[in-house]
């Protein structure tokens, strides 16, 4: 729960080119998850289908980057952690940014996620957890609902 | 043996030394008795004679002819004429040499000199016929008789002494064989055999002696030890049942631990695989090879995530909550919802339960979970089909050690099957996590440990049985509760 604002925000953490945006205002997605494979591949989903998307593998690199974060001229519109990462836990940052009276939605991944991992989800005011294995279209799915609700079918890269 | 030999030996000697004694003291008895008889008889003749010579003492011819006369009748008896004053060469002169004569002269104290010698009784008797006093008759009375009375007499006592002596070895042998030689052996018998594990052993004295009181007494040793024999054999029973199930639990808790830890390892990759397999088949609509194999590693990975939410849902188990519940209407509902399982594996299901309700205080679902896992079990156990029948009944038993062991309300749901059954040895293991017969694949081997489980959770448990062949039977306690007032079930 103690940021370090002097630190720079790490190269590694920091957003990929985005996509092609198909209009005007692309949202903007922090991914927290260690797993390099895996974020890679959620985040070619994500971007596949539209987002722009910045990627974090760890609690530290969030934290020393949480000033720079939270001063950036493109506001996080939706945060997807893993709960277990090296570092501050997925919920543990969740937490500290609601102390920080930031109300970023979240969306949370966690392996085979018992009932308290739901339960302390839910307290964060979590949007939902998922427990992994998941099929990623249904994680898409629930990003495109929560954030373009009126966008009609959801903007995707599938055929 | 050797005890009654002791015991009749010193009652023989005793008795031995005994019958001595008292023969002797007869003997020598009758011996004086006799000895004082013919002395007295010596001396009535002596007196009678003294008497007839002092009358006739005038006419020598007629005395010498009355000497000759009692001489001729007393064959054993010599009588003759002595003056204690003749010299040693007279035929008068005595053959004893006779003491005082003053008391000589009295008649009452001669009787009393009468004096054996040389096989001869003598006696004198004073003739008062000069007043110098010293004419006597001389009584001599061989003691041959007396020797022969004397050694009959010995005979006879000995003989009763030996014979006397032989039937009281014989009565004490006898007694003592009775009271000791045979009950010692059988009590060293009886002692042996207790200490040989026969516990159950009792022996029977019909004495009332201290070898029957120590008959009892270890009688009821021997009770007491098979007692303890009995209590000590369930002592260990208990723990070695109370350990097996501590094991039981402790294997669960170790599989939980370690499935949910891998499980949390192995989410992640497996998402990796599974989105990866299911971006080739977006990427690659018209290749029907990469679709293939890109379906197949899809599948694939969905299969161990099946399995791991299976083992998951075995190691994350959470307190559940019990009511009331009927569980005739649970019967029902699992035959519903089997039956179409059940007559694809060409199976029917009867259900045999009582009219009236059956309320257990258990968690519903857990339940409905436990008795789907057994329907689904027997199944599986008949390859070529059978009847399977599911029984609900109420039954006072008494639950096993863990559970608190005392009699109380239960109601017995079993699951009946006529397949393969399952071989003793496997029997042992079949709620062990991961146990399984059936094929790869078929089955994780976690289900009736579940179900092992959800029972204990539930205060209940399984009672087995199975015969290869013929088939199992799964029945499980769980307990009985009133039939509940509200109905809100």
């Amino acid at each position: 729960m103690n940021p370090h604002p002097t630190e720079p925000f790490t190269a590694n953490s920091q957003a990929d080119t985005p996509s092609p945006a198909q209009d005007a205002q692309p949202r903007h997605l922090l991914l927290i998850e260690d797993d390099a494979e895996f974020r890679k591949l959620v985040g070619a989903h994500l971007r596949r289908a539209g987002f722009v998307v910045t990627e974090c593998a760890s609690g530290y690199a969030f934290v020393s980057g949480l000033n720079t974060f939270t001063n950036s001229p493109r506001p996080v519109d939706l945060i997807i952690s893993d709960v277990r990462v090296p570092g501050l836990t997925g919920l543990e940052i969740v937490e500290g940014l609601r102390a920080l009276q930031i109300d970023v939605p979240v969306i949370f991944m966690t392996a085979y996620g018992d009932a308290s991992t739901h339960q302390q989800a839910q307290a964060l005011k979590a949007i939902g957890t998922f427990d992994k294995p998941f099929d990623i279209e249904d994680l898409v799915t629930a990003v495109q609902m929560l954030l373009c609700p009126a966008a009609g079918p959801p903007r995707s890269a599938r055929p | 043996m050797r005890l009654t030999i002791k015991l009749t030996l010193a009652i023989t000697a005793a008795i031995v030394v005994v019958m001595v004694g008292l023969a002797g003291v007869a003997y020598h008895l009758l011996d004086d008795v006799m000895i004082a008889d013919m002395v007295q008889d010596d001396w009535l003749i002596g007196r009678a004679m003294a008497a007839a010579e002092e009358q006739n003492w005038e006419d020598a011819t007629k005395a010498q002819q009355l000497l000759a006369e009692i001489n001729q009748h007393a064959p054993n008896l010599e009588v003759r004429l002595v003056n204690l004053r003749a010299k040693p060469n007279d035929s008068t002169f005595p053959t004893l040499a006779l003491g005082d004569l003053a008391t000589f002269h009295d008649d009452e104290t001669s009787r009393h000199l009468a004096v054996q010698q040389g096989g001869y009784l003598y006696l004198y008797v004073p003739l008062h016929v000069d007043p110098t006093g010293t004419t006597a008759l001389e009584l001599r009375e061989s003691l041959a008789d007396r020797d022969v009375y004397r050694h009959t007499t010995l005979l006879t006592l000995a003989g009763t002494a030996v014979l006397m002596t032989l039937l009281s070895m014989l009565a004490a042998f006898g007694v003592g064989t009775r009271l000791i030689g045979r009950p010692i052996p059988a009590l060293v018998n009886f002692a042996a055999a207790i200490g040989a594990g026969e516990t159950d052993r009792r022996i029977v004295l019909r004495q009332r002696d201290e070898i029957g009181v120590l008959a009892n007494a270890m009688n009821t040793m021997a009770e007491q030890i098979a007692n303890a024999k009995t209590q000590l054999v369930a002592e260990a029973m208990a723990r070695v049942s109370m350990v097996e199930q501590l094991r039981h639990a402790d294997r669960l808790k170790t599989v939980g631990t370690l499935a949910s830890g891998l499980a949390h390892e192995i989410g992640t990759p497996l998402n990796v695989i599974g989105g990866r397999a299911k971006w080739l088949l977006n990427d690659f609509p018209d290749d029907p090879r990469v679709q293939e194999s890109a379906r197949i590693i899809d599948e694939q990975a969905s299969r161990i995530n099946r399995l791991i939410r299976q083992v998951l849902d075995f190691a994350r188990r959470h307190p559940s909550e019990k009511g009331p519940t009927e569980v005739r209407q649970l019967l029902t509902q699992a035959e519903h919802l089997l039956t179409s399982f059940a007559t694809k594996g060409s199976a029917t299901l009867k259900i045999i339960a009582p009219d009236a309700p059956l309320f257990a205080w258990v968690n519903r679902d857990q339940i409905t979970q436990v008795l789907t896992n057994l329907i689904m079990n027997a199944v599986q156990a008949m390859p070529h089909g059978g009847r399977i029948q599911i029984g609900a009944r109420p039954l006072r038993v008494t639950p096993p050690l863990d559970l608190g062991g005392s009699i109380g309300d239960y109601i017995e749901i079993a699951v009946e099957d006529e397949g393969v059954g399952i071989d003793p040895l496997q029997l042992q293991r079949i709620f062990e996590p991961f146990f399984t017969t059936k094929d790869v694949g078929l089955g994780t081997g976690l289900g009736l440990s579940i179900a092992y489980s959800i029972l204990r959770e539930n205060d209940g448990w399984f009672v087995v049985t199975s015969v290869l062949g013929q088939g199992s039977r799964f029945a499980f306690f769980v307990p009985a509760t009133p039939t509940p007032r509200s109905s809100h079930l």
